[in-house]
């Protein structure tokens, strides 16, 4: 069965960003070096983005979805917890190379527009005397 | 806690089933426990007793994840599922604009040979047609998304109706992207243009040769009406095609690796 790698123009598939989208991001992140539940995640992410980023459940389950069927997240353990079951989820080692891939493209990005605003600020102030 | 409980899981039920059966049980669970646990123990209890439904934030994250899987736009491999809408669009949109450029070149010298004795604005009349579908298009495009003048739009429909389609199919491809977010638009502006825009177009085509047909009357008129059905014969294979090959998979079941694509 052709997969859409098949149908896609090969230009348009190497023009494609990682979807790695900012929720995403951060759920990889929260989940690096400890398996987490649902709510542990939301609060690792809180935490992360500095209150920045306050995912809603239905955001998360969307994002988990689509991560675990991607192969990037997988399904840990299972307790029990005020008689509630919590199901953790962990990172698998795809999901840890898809983050580190998507951390070195952000700071490759950060490097080079910092770069151009020191020029800037630098011919500014040379203009400027 | 039970009728929050209970209310929760109603919103949940617009959900398409499969994810529900396989996400609900954790949904609830970290729902009540961000409704429970943020808050000190007595005045969560308090809380409870006070609110029985989610939040509006909650209510429309669940809204959205239920429209945005149903519609394709979240969900596993959305962004390839959407860049193979836009590729298939932009590829429909283009061919709107070739038929009836193609339908105009062998329509006009056929008329032209047919008709030697039908009167001059006949004449005048198709070959006009013709010229103003192969060149106003992209221009009456470019005037209607600068200015934005409904009234244009009408003048347009009520002078060439399927050529009003496609244009309508071209501004949707240009300008719903740019009111708000790609991903949630295009694959809209494409179902749009795909499912509505093709087959009213389609008739509309059909109409317009049946009322030249009738206008030119006798040879004149069978000539254009046969002719006007190969090439939109042709355009349609080509089209349907091109459909099949390219988007008609997509929607086949089969999803396929990430890291298959990234490497392929």
């Amino acid at each position: 069965m052709p997969g859409l790698a098949d149908i896609l123009p090969a230009d348009i598939l190497a023009g494609m960003a990682l979807p790695v989208t900012e929720p995403a991001f951060f759920t990889l992140a929260a989940l690096v070096g400890a398996p987490r539940h649902g709510y542990g995640i939301l609060g690792e992410v809180e935490e992360l983005s500095e209150g920045r980023v306050r995912m809603k459940v239905g955001t998360l389950y969307g994002v988990l979805d689509r991560l675990v069927t991607e192969g990037l997240v997988e399904r840990d353990r299972e307790e029990l917890h005020q008689g509630r079951l919590r199901r953790y989820y962990r990172l698998t080692p795809e999901g840890s190379r898809t983050l580190t891939a998507e951390v070195a493209r952000q700071t490759a990005n950060a490097r080079a527009a910092t770069r151009r605003l020191e020029l800037h600020h630098r011919n500014v102030l040379g203009g400027a005397t | 806690m039970i009728s929050l409980e209970r209310r929760y899981r109603v919103l949940l039920r617009l959900l398409p089933p499969s994810y529900r059966q396989a996400w609900e049980p954790d949904m609830v669970a970290t729902f009540l426990e961000t409704e429970t646990a943020r808050l000190p123990d007595e005045q969560a209890e308090l809380e409870m007793y006070g609110r029985s439904f989610p939040s509006m934030a909650e209510i429309v994250s669940v809204v959205g994840l239920a429209a945005g899987l149903r519609l394709g736009i979240i969900g596993p491999h959305a962004s390839l599922r959407a860049t193979a809408w836009r590729t298939a669009f932009r590829l429909v949109a283009l061919i709107g604009l070739l038929v009836p450029a193609a339908f105009a070149v062998t329509v006009v010298p056929a008329t032209v040979l047919t008709t030697a004795r039908i009167p001059r604005e006949h004449i005048v009349l198709t070959v006009g047609t013709g010229l103003c579908w192969m060149l106003a298009m992209p221009v009456a495009a470019a005037v209607l998304v600068a200015v934005n003048v409904p009234g244009l739009f009408g003048v347009l429909i009520w002078w060439n109706p399927p050529g009003a389609l496609c244009l309508a199919a071209v501004i949707a491809a240009i300008v719903l992207p740019v009111l708000g977010r790609r991903e949630v638009l295009e694959p809209l502006s494409c179902w749009l243009a795909v499912a509505v825009l093709g087959p009213i177009a389609a008739v509309l085509q059909g109409l317009t040769l049946l009322t030249m047909m009738w206008t030119l009357g006798g040879t004149a008129g069978w000539g254009y009406l046969i002719l006007g059905m190969l090439v939109q014969a042709c355009a349609a294979g080509t089209v349907g095609v091109i459909a099949v090959l390219r988007v008609g998979r997509l929607f086949g079941g089969s999803t396929p690796d990430r890291l298959e694509i990234a490497t392929a």
